[in-house]
């Protein structure tokens, strides 16, 4: 699939900037804005995979995407929800949260495919 | 008619827990000498006459750490349920410990058996979102800080304030004076005592900064002599391991964190119970805690007391200098210790607080509370 550049490195840089935010967001608590950058560094990703993976390497694709971006964010609905209704009844729900750790991945991977891209064409 | 043997499960994992919970063991059972104790305690709630399902010494883990445990936690966890269901005991008591505790007041719940909580988890401290599972899981909540009741009730628990455990045990213990003495001759009149904790991975994160700090202060007053409290035997060779690296020559005391107490002039600690045993003897304090910079991280949003010491949190001020720390920052813990040590003024004012925060808080008849508290839930008249 063709993509523009201008627009490839505006979503990089959203990317980018978004998970910065969403790290300084979580250390300060500021739950609403850290919901809203990891959105945003979500959607970023899974466009910039779509674009530079997706054509070649579908599995590779659905399967950075199951792992890295549903997985998650179904962990970090969960804990919301036993932050907000006391779901589990057990005290360590709190681990659900490192799962956030893996976004990052997310960003390598789309960064490593772009590089390896513009290395073979 | 011979009366009917009552079976009370009691759960404790750490040393302190066990320490408290021998102690109400005690006054449960003089109270009503027909209950039997069943559960998971340590040295001391076996001599008050627990049949222990599993010896918890050495298992007192925090954060990530109890994962390396996590089989023999699900094996524990498994017993004690196998025994609330097949023994079915007329109460579940609980005393801290709330990562594994929660597990089994969930199971006990289930099976209808009252939960009562004694020493609840700092809920108020990190993470008070759990007061909602408090809510589900315990039918009664005996608390140890004033401030903790109005929290809980706040939530719906009901709560009683017991007070203290620890200012018992201080009464019970007493002080052996002549060991207070002998420290004193030995070490001359500055003391400096380090208390990195009871957990060994507060003494691997701690004891080394304290060290670090203890050669600037030798440089700074030549007659400070340095003591290290050492809670359990346990640690006593890691206590040494460490202590060997550093230059500055310190005394190692097994126990006795009392008399260590009483002959220092100044006490560092980490931000446990032992600030309050500190606060008791009206010593100044500096508390230090250590974290890595990724477990800083990840707790941060979680943390809603501005405060890590335990004196801090009761007088709702910094009375005692504290900080946590990501990184070794033993310039702070130096110049906050010289200021203690060298300036009267401040000293004086230090103990002054802490005395008008004991005069407040310091009482005794916790466990005997307690005790009346669960007899009374229980529906039999206490004594």
């Amino acid at each position: 699939m063709l993509i523009m550049p201008g627009f490839f490195y505006v979503l990089l840089l959203i990317a980018f900037a978004s998970l910065i935010a969403s790290a300084i967001s979580y250390f300060f608590a500021k739950i609403k804005l850290f919901s809203f950058t990891l959105l945003l560094f979500y959607t970023c990703n899974t466009f910039l995979s779509f674009f530079l993976i997706h054509n070649n390497h579908a599995v590779f694709f659905y399967t950075i995407v199951i792992f890295l971006i549903v997985f998650p964010i179904i962990c970090l609905i969960l804990f919301a929800l036993d932050v907000h209704y006391g779901l589990f009844c057990i005290d360590t729900s709190f681990v659900l949260v490192l799962v956030w750790l893996l976004t990052p991945v997310l960003f390598i991977v789309n960064l490593v495919s772009y590089v390896l891209k513009v290395i073979h064409a | 008619m011979p009366e009917i043997s009552r079976k009370i499960f009691i759960s404790a994992g750490e040393s302190s827990g066990d320490i408290h919970g021998a102690n109400l063991m005690c006054c449960l059972l003089e109270k009503d000498p027909n209950i039997t104790f069943y559960g998971l305690g340590r040295e001391n709630m076996a001599k008050a006459g627990l049949h222990g399902l599993h010896d918890m010494s050495q298992k007192s883990l925090m954060w990530l750490h109890a994962l390396t445990e996590l089989s023999t936690f699900l094996r524990m966890k498994k017993d004690c349920i196998h025994f609330l269901m097949q023994e079915r005991p007329c109460a579940v008591i609980l005393i801290d410990y709330c990562g594994f505790n929660f597990y089994i007041a969930r199971a006990a719940k289930k099976l209808g058996i009252p939960v009562i909580y004694y020493i609840s988890p700092q809920l108020w401290a990190h993470g008070p979102w759990r007061v909602k599972k408090m809510k589900k899981l315990v039918d009664k909540l005996l608390v140890i800080y004033p401030f903790e009741k109005p929290f809980y009730e706040k939530a719906g628990i009901p709560v009683t304030y017991v007070g203290h455990p620890l200012f018992d045990e201080i009464h019970k213990e007493g002080v052996d004076e002549r060991f207070v003495t002998e420290l004193k001759k030995q070490l001359g009149e500055t003391i400096v005592s380090f208390l990195p904790g009871s957990r060994r991975q507060e003494i691997v994160r701690l004891l080394p900064l304290f060290l670090q700090s203890a050669a600037q202060i030798h440089q700074t007053i030549p007659s400070a002599q340095f003591l290290i409290s050492c809670s359990n035997e346990h640690h006593f060779d890691l206590i040494s391991t460490i202590t060997k690296e550093f230059t500055v020559p310190c005394k190692i005391v097994v126990g006795n964190a009392h008399e260590v107490i009483k002959a220092s002039t100044l006490c560092i600690a980490g931000a446990g119970t032992i600030t309050l045993q500190i606060a008791y003897y009206l010593k100044p304090m500096i508390i230090a805690y250590k974290i890595s910079p990724f477990a800083y991280f990840i707790a941060r949003p979680f943390l809603t007391t501005p405060y890590i010491g335990l004196v801090n949190k009761l007088a709702s001020k910094m009375i005692v200098p504290e900080r946590l720390m990501c990184r070794v920052n033993s310039a702070w813990l130096v110049s906050q210790a010289i200021q203690l040590l060298n300036n009267p003024q401040k000293r004086q004012t230090c103990v002054h607080e802490l005395s008008l925060l004991m005069n407040e808080i310091a009482t005794q008849g916790a466990s005997e509370h307690a005790a009346d508290e669960i007899l009374n839930l229980l529906g039999s008249k206490p004594s």
